[in-house]
């Protein structure tokens, strides 16, 4: 077995433990395999990219009061778990400052509206571009780190990040499948309209 | 990508879980389902993958694909959206919309740890690359113009992603991990 492969067999002992867990049935190693990605720096990166990618700079503002004080659950799956009570603390206790900042007009609201006007992706690409230069901005201002590493230091920031940015790509679904249905119907629409051409000059009886 | 991966998915019969109960639990649907990782469907998603990797030999496929690879990083974007795509499916599209990012973080971490055991030198950079192009394809392959988001996407400074690594340990053969702040 060549050196790289060793690598890889070293790499994934731990996965193939947790497999072994599952295999014999317990959910639980399923549940410690998947939260493993949130105790892998590489997992936590590409988490945390996912977060910033879909908006995190917009929340990152939000982060100082009601989201760290929900709950002394940490890692993925406590943040997970009080991310709905986290939210409610976020929206109840910074109305006027980070979050309407976030949403009016920008990633959150274009998200809800599901781009009425100007399409959800143009509103969502303003709300991330606004979201990460002020928020950059203004982290690099106050002189306390990246933007990101503030974000980390909280179990809900990126959680919750992902929660937007599924909420973001679920909108999208939803989006793309109301089209196809308005698609639809103006097709049948037109098929009625053609066959109603078609059969109004026709005489019916000789 | 690989059709190796995708024989090593599609080997596994029945899929692990998939909308079957688990543990002799009925598979939560709809509202009643946690949306977290512990929804269920995600979970077969994970061991799913997890299996085709460690089990059914992808892993060794990756890590030969990587060491050759003249662009490791579209490489690994490729590899991990092509095993969320074949989990969702194999999964009968029971993943939440919601949790599909999450998911995708999973496999690219798996990838990227398959990526690091092979000596690939990966940046957090490289990764958030990565991951931007999962997220771009998604986008795309839903329809929508992608410039706008991407041009997004690439106004975030690199630096950014460096500085992730403050409160995360160095992975193994990646000094640059530790380079952030």
């Amino acid at each position: 077995m060549s050196k790289a492969i060793k690598g890889v067999t070293r790499a994934v002992g731990k996965v193939v433990k947790g497999v072994g867990n599952v295999v014999e049935g317990a959910v639980k190693g399923v549940g410690k395999v998947a939260k493993k990605v949130w105790d892998n720096p590489l997992g936590k990166i590409a988490l945390g990219a996912a977060g910033m990618f879909m908006g995190v700079p917009a929340i990152q503002g939000m982060l100082g009061g009601g989201a760290a004080a929900a709950s002394g659950a940490s890692g993925l799956s406590g943040a997970m778990t009080n991310i709905s009570n986290a939210w409610g603390g976020l929206t109840s206790g910074i109305s006027g400052s980070g979050l309407s900042s976030a949403s009016s007009g920008g990633f959150l609201e274009q998200v809800a509206t599901e781009g009425a006007g100007k399409g959800l992706l143009s509103g969502a690409t303003q709300g991330v571009t606004q979201a990460a230069t002020q928020g950059a901005t203004q982290t690099v201002a106050q002189g306390s780190g990246g933007l990101l590493s503030r974000a980390m230091s909280s179990p809900y920031a990126l959680p919750m990040a992902m929660q937007v940015g599924g909420n973001m790509l679920s909108g999208m679904s939803q989006q793309r499948a109301a089209k196809e249905q308005r698609e639809y119907e103006e097709s049948l629409s037109d098929d009625e309209r053609t066959r109603y051409n078609i059969n109004v000059g026709t005489p019916l009886w000789g | 990508m690989p059709g190796l991966l995708q024989q090593g998915m599609a080997a596994q019969q029945p899929p692990p879980q998939a909308a079957q109960p688990v543990q002799g639990k009925p598979m939560p649907q709809g509202e009643g389902a946690p949306m977290d990782e512990s929804h269920p469907a995600f979970e077969a998603a994970v061991q799913l993958a997890h299996t085709a990797l460690y089990e059914q030999g992808s892993a060794d496929e990756i890590h030969a694909i990587l060491i050759n690879a003249e662009d490791p990083v579209s490489q690994m974007a490729d590899i991990a959206y092509q095993m969320t795509e074949i989990a969702d499916e194999r999964t009968e599209g029971q993943v939440p919309d919601e949790l599909i990012i999450l998911l995708a973080a999973n496999m690219l971490n798996e990838v990227a740890d398959i990526a690091a055991a092979s000596g690939v030198d990966l940046r957090p950079v490289d990764l958030a690359n990565a991951m931007k192009s999962m997220i771009l394809r998604y986008v795309g392959e839903m329809g929508h113009d992608t410039r706008q988001l991407q041009a997004a996407m690439d106004a975030i400074p690199p630096e950014e992603f460096d500085r992730m690594t403050a409160g995360a340990e160095p992975a193994a053969q990646q000094p640059p991990m530790q380079g952030g702040m």
